[in-house]
């Protein structure tokens, strides 16, 4: 399939009044056309960092921010600010944020915000963008009449709707989604899925789906990563990953996950995530791991190839 | 409903309305909790899911009088505790407790991990043996070494660490009846279930009943043997929480059972029954069975008109729904 | 360390911004300095600092000794040739039944200016002397200073102003074919060269005396003298028109300014904030009635008031203190720290506190107070500047304490003794620029510490 997405030694540190947080710790992955990646991993882990890196919204206090971001044979990391501005971000590459519902601006109505970025980016003349917007809330299942409501008259639900409308708008061909259903209901986080895998089947986008959530990513993923303490500890297709999982964060995350239809004993992993101002020598995951052998405490393990297309970073698979 | 000999807690018919004060009108109110009953057993768990705005959380409040119920009764221990007074509330006080969803915000930052503890001993009068108390119940909790927690602060411990010293806080009186208001929902995936298991561990040595709150039907088995699934500030079903899964019979609890993934890789592939719509504003909930407007089976007739009552349907599962025969597969 | 965070996050704001050290440091300083002075100035000073005899061996509006270091010609210090430095002889002559005392004060002088003025104070233990004053240049011209009888005690001899003494001067310069015009003053007279021009007149450098020859009738008799050539420059910080040491008010002003400051802020930043969250958590009747009295007290103008009760009753400075909390009990952080109160009360540690039977007044003191320490804290240390500034300005007005010497009081002395006019700057622009440099290292201490308060400014 054709890769779109490459991403190489992508560093992102940030300083603060502790030390260096070395969020997103040269990471490793790439993308596929019409494929879903899916980036897994527990709360600061550096999953939402990834995705600031990716789209450039870098906040003050960047300390390092370093590697390559290769979007269809280009490296955009070497592109200044104006041009990323005008050519990748929300045209190429958009994001749906954590809790986006909620950042609707509530005195304007939901027809102009989703045409705002049209207005913006493509330079759309108002009445346009404004039939377009009608079109794009169509799109994500909602009646274009909504266009004229205000954000306080719709449901958590619908909102997220539109969010996800704002981020299709300018057709890009990757959108990040990060936590798309978090603060939702069950029932309308399934809903949510439901749009998002006929949007994907429909216009061929590829999705780089955030979540610490290993049963909804099964939802979308057909790759999956799962980030540790700032580094991609293993990589694989969702049927690698969720039958037959390597490393072993992966292993006791999926034993960890309580499932509703099948009965099985449930596993925990004892101590608590790394602090990413001063994470553990080696192997990140060495002082929780029921495996940990001597080496695992001196050297990082190679982020390595063990299959096509399957990458581990755990030494008990050579290295 | 009959008193039974051997439950802990018994809610009858508790209502919880909020008034919404309007100029020179009668107040409107929010029906939060609208009729709900049930009893828990001693050393029992009884798991309360609903979606947000269902009415769950203030029900656990209410039975705890932080929230003051509109009618309705509350016995404790055959006692009816409804209409006590602050001062008369007391021994209950000591008696109930609750576990919080957030531990960041349900531990004073201010208070080291033995301060907090010794806490509820001090303002409960407790003179003699304090710090065995708390030192005993740290042990109950796993944090151990107990010496290198007790005069940590609270923004020095992991999620799953503050957590532990709230069910501490909650247990250093000897509780007998403790609402547990999602205590897992905000910690990391891979220290939930080790929470859930203590919780359960606690129980057993303990003999305690649990209101266990969450919004995560996935979660409730491995907690709890009973269920029941509010919507709306009512309870739509009540039963043994596994056959419930395998079998919901309710069209609200059959939706929110298909709505939630098992991780499985084939899930991309295959979309999900879902039901539209999201729950209703508890200002203004729908005459007759408040579920009627995204029930993909209603009559148009009676389900807009009658509200179902909440049916036995033996085996300790009870329906409301005026359809509930039809969907029992048997 | 082991303590709460809100602490732990106050130091380190406060010690790891260049803006928190830098106030931080002027402030110890300023205490350090505050502190020594105490111990090196062995008088009261708020007792003898309007007592003008205290002061008469200081020049009179002398700038700041340092300012030599930037000058060419250097401008001379006070010389004192006090009673050990005359020697001394007495002799008795029996047959005339007469005591001769004579005084010899010898003493260098090197610089390049005049002396501001000149002054002899002699003391005369006997009933009547008659005594011969006379002043030897370098150049060998002598004067006659005075002549005449004086009454036993003590004689404070005005050289610079007294018309007689000018006279005998005049007189004796006459002799020695030196004429010198009106207008020249005695100390430039006495010092200067015998450049007949008289343009631009020339101190001689070398070494003075002054011969004092005294004669009475008691063998018993004695007289000491003093001799006070009082210099140009004085102190590290000048002197004002009573010849007061204006270093001694600055230091003297800084623990006063310090403690007023820091007292009027700690009282009305705590009290607010303690009004202002006992009217959230006790609500109701109590939150109205507090939130209303806040309203009218907020709109009711400070600083009239305030001068209204100043000029009416003469106020000493704790009772100005006083009347600015009383006047600042209910305020803008009363407000704030209602609504900061209304916030933490749906944090779930206090409900779960109501869940185990704590009171309602032990949650507010011990879950609820705490939590606005580091509000409270940044609240005070931005305060502090506004109420240095209040006194100042209420001292320049003329209605601060009289007694005391504060910056302010020093700045409206220098007012009124025609300081801006007649361009005496030592006396307005260092007790200013103290005013202003405590202000701003509070301030730098508060926009540290800001960060802590205000989440807007905090990253992760």
């Amino acid at each position: 399939m054709e890769e779109i997405l490459k991403i190489r030694d992508l560093k992102l540190y940030y300083r603060t009044l502790r030390g260096t947080v070395r969020a997103v710790d040269s990471i490793s992955f790439h993308l596929c056309k019409g494929e879903t990646l899916a980036i897994v991993g527990e709360s600061g882990c550096g999953k939402t960092s990834t995705a600031i890196a990716i789209m450039r919204l870098l906040p003050r206090n960047i300390d390092v921010y370093e590697g390559e971001i290769i979007l269809n044979g280009v490296n955009i990391m070497q592109m200044d600010d104006e041009r990323f501005r005008k050519e990748i971000s929300w045209r190429k590459i958009s994001m749906v944020f954590q809790g986006a519902m909620n950042s609707l601006n509530p005195v304007i109505k939901v027809g102009f915000q989703v045409a705002e970025p049209l207005i913006i980016h493509a330079k759309m003349d108002k009445n346009k963008a404004l039939s377009k917007a009608r079109e794009l809330l169509e799109l994500v299942g909602l009646p274009a009449f909504i266009a004229d409501r205000y954000p306080h008259e719709l449901s958590g639900g619908m909102k997220q709707r539109v969010v996800i409308a704002m981020a299709l708008a300018l057709n890009p061909s990757i959108v990040i989604l990060d936590e798309p259903t978090s603060a939702l209901d069950v029932i309308t986080q399934a809903n949510i899925m439901n749009l998002l895998k006929k949007l994907k089947k429909e216009s061929s986008l590829s999705y780089i789906l955030i979540t610490h959530d290993l049963a909804l990513s099964s939802e979308l993923a057909d790759k999956i990563a799962v980030m540790y303490g700032g580094k991609i500890v293993e990589y694989g297709t969702s049927e690698q990953i969720y039958l037959d999982a390597k490393h072993p964060y992966s292993q006791k995350l999926l034993a960890s996950i309580p499932t509703l239809r099948t009965d099985k004993k449930l596993e925990f992993i004892p101590g608590a995530p790394p602090d990413l101002v001063s994470p553990p020598s080696g192997c990140r995951f060495h002082p929780r791991c029921p495996y940990t052998m001597p080496i695992c405490k001196e050297k990082e393990p190679p982020f390595q190839n063990v299959e096509e297309d399957r990458y581990v970073a755990c030494f008990l698979y050579g290295g | 409903m009959i008193l039974s000999a051997n439950s802990l807690i018994e809610v009858q018919d508790l209502k919880v309305w909020f008034p919404i004060k309007r100029f020179l009108r009668e107040p409107i109110f929010v029906k939060a909790v609208d009729g709900v009953s049930f009893n828990i057993a001693r050393g029992e768990t009884l798991a309360v899911v609903g979606e947000s705005g269902s009415g769950k959380t203030t029900l656990g409040k209410a039975c705890l009088r932080l929230i003051e119920p509109t009618s309705g009764r509350i016995i404790y221990d055959g006692k009816d505790i409804t209409r006590l007074s602050n001062e008369e509330l007391r021994s209950y006080r000591r008696e109930a407790q609750i576990i919080y969803q957030d531990p960041f915000s349900s531990l004073n930052p201010f208070f080291t991990v033995y301060r907090a503890l010794e806490e509820p001993l001090i303002i409960n009068g407790v003179k003699k043996g304090r710090s065995e108390q708390i030192y005993k119940v740290l042990e109950d909790v796993k944090l151990t070494p107990v010496e290198e927690f007790v005069n940590k602060y609270p923004h020095m411990l992991s999620g799953g660490q503050r957590q532990r010293v709230a069910i501490a806080r909650a247990l250093i009186l000897r509780p007998r009846f403790i609402v547990a208001d999602e205590p897992v929902s905000m910690l990391d995936v891979s220290v939930r279930v080790e929470i859930l298991y203590l919780l359960k561990e606690l129980q057993h040595k303990y003999g305690i009943s649990f209101l266990y709150i969450t919004h995560d039907i996935a979660t409730v088995k491995y907690f709890s043997d009973r269920i029941a699934v509010m919507y709306a500030g009512k309870i739509v079903e009540m039963g043994n929480i596994r056959s419930i899964i395998a079998e919901p019979i309710h069209p609200y609890t059959q939706a929110l059972v298909e709505a939630i993934p098992d991780p499985d890789p084939r899930n991309r592939f295959v979309e999900r029954k879902v039901i539209p719509g999201e729950p209703p504003n508890p200002i203004n909930v729908p005459l007759g069975c408040r579920f009627h407007l995204r029930c993909p089976y209603s009559d148009r007739r009676r389900c807009l008109k009658e509200e179902p009552e909440l049916r036995d349907f033996g085996d300790g599962r009870r329906v409301a729904c005026h359809y509930a025969e039809q969907f029992i597969k048997r | 360390m082991n303590v709460p965070r809100e602490f732990q996050e106050m130091t380190n704001a406060i010690l790891r911004s260049k803006a928190g050290i830098f106030g931080l440091s002027i402030i110890i300083i300023m205490i350090i300095l505050s502190t020594l002075v105490l111990i090196y100035v062995p008088f009261n000073v708020a007792k003898e600092w309007n007592n003008p005899m205290f002061w008469q061996r200081n020049p009179r509006l002398a700038l700041p000794n340092w300012v030599n270091i930037f000058l060419e010609k250097k401008l001379p210090e006070t010389i004192i040739v006090a009673n050990e430095s005359f020697r001394k002889y007495s002799y008795y002559l029996e047959t005339a039944g007469l005591k001769y005392n004579v005084l010899e004060g010898k003493f260098s002088y090197e610089y390049q200016d005049f002396p501001s003025e000149l002054r002899l104070i002699l003391y005369v233990d006997a009933e009547r002397i008659l005594v011969e004053i006379k002043w030897l240049q370098p150049s060998g011209i002598n004067v006659t200073l005075w002549k005449g009888f004086l009454k036993g005690g003590l004689n404070s001899i005005y050289i610079s102003r007294e018309k007689e003494v000018y006279e005998y001067i005049e007189d004796s310069l006459k002799r020695f074919n030196i004429s010198s015009s009106m207008i020249m003053r005695p100390e430039i007279i006495l010092f200067m060269d015998n450049n007949p021009s008289h343009v631009n007149p020339t101190p001689v450098n070398g070494v003075y005396m002054l011969k004092i020859v005294s004669i009475s009738s008691n063998p018993m008799d004695n007289v000491d003298a003093e001799l006070i050539i009082y210099g140009k420059v004085f102190g590290l910080a000048g002197t004002d028109d009573k010849r007061r040491d204006i270093f001694v008010g600055l230091v003297w002003g800084a623990p006063i300014a310090l403690s007023f400051g820091l007292i009027a802020a700690l009282a009305t930043s705590f009290l607010q904030t303690f009004i202002g969250s006992l009217s959230a958590w006790y609500g109701g009747l109590i939150d109205e009635f507090i939130q209303r009295v806040t309203d009218v007290y907020m709109i009711l103008p400070f600083l009239p008031i305030l001068i209204t009760i100043s000029i009416v009753y003469r106020i000493d400075i704790w009772t100005l203190l006083f009347i600015v909390v009383g006047l600042s009990v209910f305020g803008g952080a009363t407000k704030t720290a209602r609504s900061m109160t209304l916030q933490i009360m749906t944090e779930q540690y206090i409900e779960a506190a109501i869940s185990y039977g704590a009171s309602r007044k032990r949650i507010l003191f011990l879950y609820i107070l705490p939590r606005l320490l580091p509000y409270t804290m940044a609240n005070m240390v931005l305060s502090v500047p506004s109420y240095v500034f209040l006194e100042a300005a209420l001292s320049v007005l003329g209605l601060g304490d009289p007694m005391m010497p504060t910056w302010g009081k020093i700045i409206s002395d220098a007012y009124s003794g025609g300081a801006v006019v007649h361009g005496l700057w030592w006396w307005i622009l260092l007790p200013s620029a103290l005013i202003i440099l405590t202000a701003i290292s509070f301030a730098f201490i508060g926009l540290a510490l800001d960060k802590v308060v205000n989440p807007r400014l905090r990253e992760r």
